[in-house]
């Protein structure tokens, strides 16, 4: 399944200063609890899990639930001691997958 | 050993007693104020929220404080409420934050574990399904959990409209 994921934070930080990571998917979240117009309801499809990785080490993690808006939105904190990559993932229903990554640089 | 009348104290064991009573006194001192409050404000809350409560914080008694739940508490469209949680306390020191509702069909919100993160604080953006009371808690590293209740007031809830 395809998605559009947008991360926003700086490119270039200074070396152990706390930045701003703001990560946004594009994804419904369908709760379970609506129905169409035929009064059919909708079957649950959310994104369960989020995680950012630093060069493989886990920085931040995220269990998502139905009460979660449609196209999560996560804003946190992270450093940098080197210039690396960060990994994001999202995982969910229907064997929902997504990753992006974002490198930086240490100055 | 309390349940026993007062003659006991005069018996060959009296120190017993005594010391007895000595650590229920203790007991009771001991236990923050701020935890009974806590305790007290969670009683009014659903039994659906207390459980979800308790699961995060491993079924230990937990005090209002240090977490701060920052969220508009007039809320026009509660479809998308941005919240922002953040914790008076070192980084490294917070190993988790959750989010609780009392009224949306499910208690839980999201659970971020922020240990290794570098600021004690998390933005989202949440359903609200009406008007109700939104607990923001955090867990320690050494297991000590803080909680902040917030009334908000939904306008336009969530969950109503078709589609």
């Amino acid at each position: 399944m395809s998605a559009t994921a947008l991360v926003t934070m700086p490119a270039r930080v200074k070396r152990g200063e706390a930045f701003e990571i703001r990560a946004t998917i594009g994804h419904p979240m369908e709760t379970g609890h609506r129905s169409d117009v035929d009064g059919r309801v909708l079957p649950q499809n959310i994104i369960r899990r989020f995680e950012c990785k630093f060069e493989g080490n886990t920085v931040f993690s995220a269990e998502l639930h139905a009460a979660i808006a449609a196209n999560p939105y996560i804003a946190f904190f992270a450093a940098a001691e080197k210039s690396g990559t960060f990994s994001f993932e999202w995982a969910g229903d229907q064997s929902f997958l997504h990753r992006e990554t974002k490198t930086i640089t240490v100055e | 050993m309390n349940a026993q009348p007062l003659s006991a104290l005069q018996s060959p064991n009296r120190r017993h007693a005594l010391q007895n009573a000595a650590v229920l006194l203790l007991a009771i001192t001991a236990t923050p104020v701020l935890a009974q409050r806590a305790s007290s404000e969670v009683t009014t809350a659903p039994k659906a929220t207390r459980d979800a409560i308790n699961r995060f914080t491993q079924n230990k008694p937990f005090e209002m404080g240090r977490v701060k739940l920052d969220v508009s508490e007039l809320v026009e469209n509660g479809h998308a409420v941005p919240v922002t949680v953040s914790v008076d306390a070192k980084v490294g020191e917070v190993d988790a934050i959750a989010i609780f509702t009392e009224e949306n069909p499910q208690p839980d919100v999201a659970m971020f574990n922020i240990r290794q993160a570098s600021k004690t604080q998390v933005s989202t953006r949440m359903r609200i399904a009406k008007s109700q009371r939104v607990w923001a808690m955090a867990r320690m590293s050494d297991g000590r959990c803080f909680a902040q209740p917030v009334q908000v007031i939904v306008t336009l809830a969530a969950c109503v409209e078709g589609i």
